[in-house]
């Protein structure tokens, strides 16, 4: 599902700005984990896989899809196939919670099903309650709630968090684990990015950041 | 989007209000400057191609003077040749056109009438205003008794118009220039309010022509509905200023003819400008990160 080949992500780690090669693959289907402090580069590998920033050096494959050979339509096809959620996700203030699970879907083009799809990742992650509040009330936690409930509406092949369980009380933080891994049984492929592996990191394939030397410097 | 793009500029009520009244107006001057010019052409060429100009002169058609004056008037580049009428002949055509007992009844004798030369222009319609302006001059001449010149208001009205010209559509184009940056005004504006919301479904895998779709469609359908109220506005606008207009104008009755074309014009134009307006709008200008740092690849990005 992912390939890095050298793939140059800048870290600015201790003052210094470095960057670090990594080359890491994830398969469809697994459960995968990057572990690093902070400013060892987890937020720009994040944005690498995501497809939100490209890397100076390095070849990528995400979503069986070799990004050096696909243009701007194909970019976005791929994004399609991606759900994901920053560490620190925004909302829209005056939409509500269930037009912000709506949203994923009509960007894929599916909006039939997209209110089907929206009232089942509330019911999943226990956020009926929050359904019609809008983005502007809701606590620094929903807020992130919010961003994993975008990054998973649907079952994307490729769902990636960034440290946002991190942030979570500890019940919220089970129940959201317990999702991730719910949709990595039904077939998604799910990549955590955090400072220390999750509970479920034993199911899966772990990257350490702190392990891969820094070459030069970058930013 | 997750609603109509048509939502926005509904909640802008007043900016969007202004934004289309003063497209209107500007597509509705642009049609009557139009309406108006065509007109008046008309109403000069339909002068210049049905009527000659007449001099009247008093004296004996025989005089010496007189055949000074056809020779001289002949000589004109314009003229193609003078026809002289004498009094016996004019009374001949009034007898034939009025009838001998309303002649009779009028008064009217040979002896009363002056002889007529009529001035053949050599090119209908092109120059006639320039002739018609050294036939008025013979006015000043003793021999002369009058001119009859062909809709000299219209001719002078079209002469005043092609000396302003340029410099009327000028300002029409400067008016609309300014029209049409406030309507882009208006689309940047709504675009940037909603770039939060682009910029997620960027992320999500929504393509660049649907998350541009929104703008264009809001400079297509605020450029047709300026142009749909400008179309009745000019013929409401021209209809009330034709009794105005009635002495430049030898018929300024619209003919549908003349009004269709403009009104279609006005809406096809005010249509396509719009949506050019929305397709440069359509997504925001970014720059590339430094050398050496992670490229953007979104265009939504959040600045």
């Amino acid at each position: 599902m992912i390939a890095l080949y050298d793939v140059k992500v800048p870290t600015c780690g201790e003052g210094r700005a470095d960057a670090r090669a990594l080359s890491w693959r994830v398969e469809r289907g697994q459960w995968a984990e990057v572990v690093g402090g902070a400013g060892s580069g987890k937020s720009a590998l994040f944005e690498v896989i995501t497809l939100m920033s490209q890397p100076s050096s390095g070849r990528l494959v995400v979503a069986g899809r070799n990004l050096e050979r696909v243009g701007r339509a194909g970019l976005s096809a791929v994004r399609r196939e991606i759900g994901a959620c920053a560490q620190w996700p925004p909302v829209l203030a005056k939409r509500t919670v269930v037009e912000h699970a709506v949203l994923p879907m009509v960007a894929r083009g599916g909006a039939s099903g997209a209110l089907a799809a929206a009232e089942a990742v509330l019911e999943g992650l226990g956020l009926e309650h929050l359904r019609d509040v809008p983005g502007g009330q809701l606590s620094a936690q929903e807020r992130m709630l919010v961003g994993v409930m975008m990054a998973t509406v649907g079952s994307p092949k490729l769902v990636v968090i960034d440290a946002v369980h991190e942030a979570l009380e500890a019940a919220w933080r089970g129940r959201v684990l317990s999702w991730l891994w719910q949709l990595k049984e039904r077939g998604s492929t799910v990549v955590v990015l955090g400072r220390r592996p999750t509970s479920r990191s034993s199911g899966g394939e772990v990257l350490r950041l702190d392990a891969v030397e820094p070459e030069a410097a970058l930013c | 989007m997750l609603r109509s793009p048509l939502v926005a500029p509904g909640k802008r009520r007043v900016w969007t209000a202004c934004v289309l009244l003063g497209l209107a107006a500007t597509l509705s001057l642009g049609g009557m400057l139009a309406l108006g010019s065509g007109q008046l052409a008309r109403a000069q060429q339909s002068a210049a191609t049905q009527y000659w100009p007449a001099i009247y002169v008093e004296g004996q058609p025989e005089s010496a003077q007189l055949d000074v004056l056809i020779a001289e008037v002949e000589g004109w580049s314009r003229v193609s040749q003078v026809h002289r009428r004498s009094p016996d002949e004019s009374m001949e055509l009034l007898r034939q056109r009025l009838g001998e007992e309303e002649v009779r009844r009028m008064g009217l004798d040979a002896s009363l009438l002056p002889v007529v030369l009529e001035v053949e222009p050599s090119a209908l319609g092109q120059g006639s205003e320039a002739l018609a302006a050294r036939v008025a001059a013979l006015e000043v001449r003793e021999e002369v008794v009058a001119v009859d010149l062909p809709e000299s208001q219209a001719l002078e009205a079209m002469a005043a118009w092609r000396a302003i010209r340029a410099g009327v559509w000028l300002a029409w184009a400067l008016a609309l220039m300014g029209a049409l940056m406030g309507l882009g005004g208006l689309l940047w504006r709504l675009r940037e309010e909603e770039r939060a919301e682009q910029a997620m479904l960027e992320q999500f895998g929504a393509s660049r022509v649907a998350l541009g779709r929104p703008t264009l469609i809001r400079g297509l359908v605020l450029g047709a509905a300026a142009g749909a109220l400008a179309a009745p506005a000019t013929l409401m606008i021209f209809s009330a200023f034709r009794a105005a207009l009635q002495p430049l104008l030898a018929d300024a009755t619209l003919s549908a003819a003349a009004a269709v074309p403009v009104m279609l014009a006005q809406i096809v134009g005010g249509a396509t400008l719009g949506t050019l307006l929305g397709w440069a709008l359509r997504r925001p200008r970014q720059t590339d990160a430094e050398k050496g740092a992670l490229r953007p690849l979104l265009d939504w990005r959040l600045p």
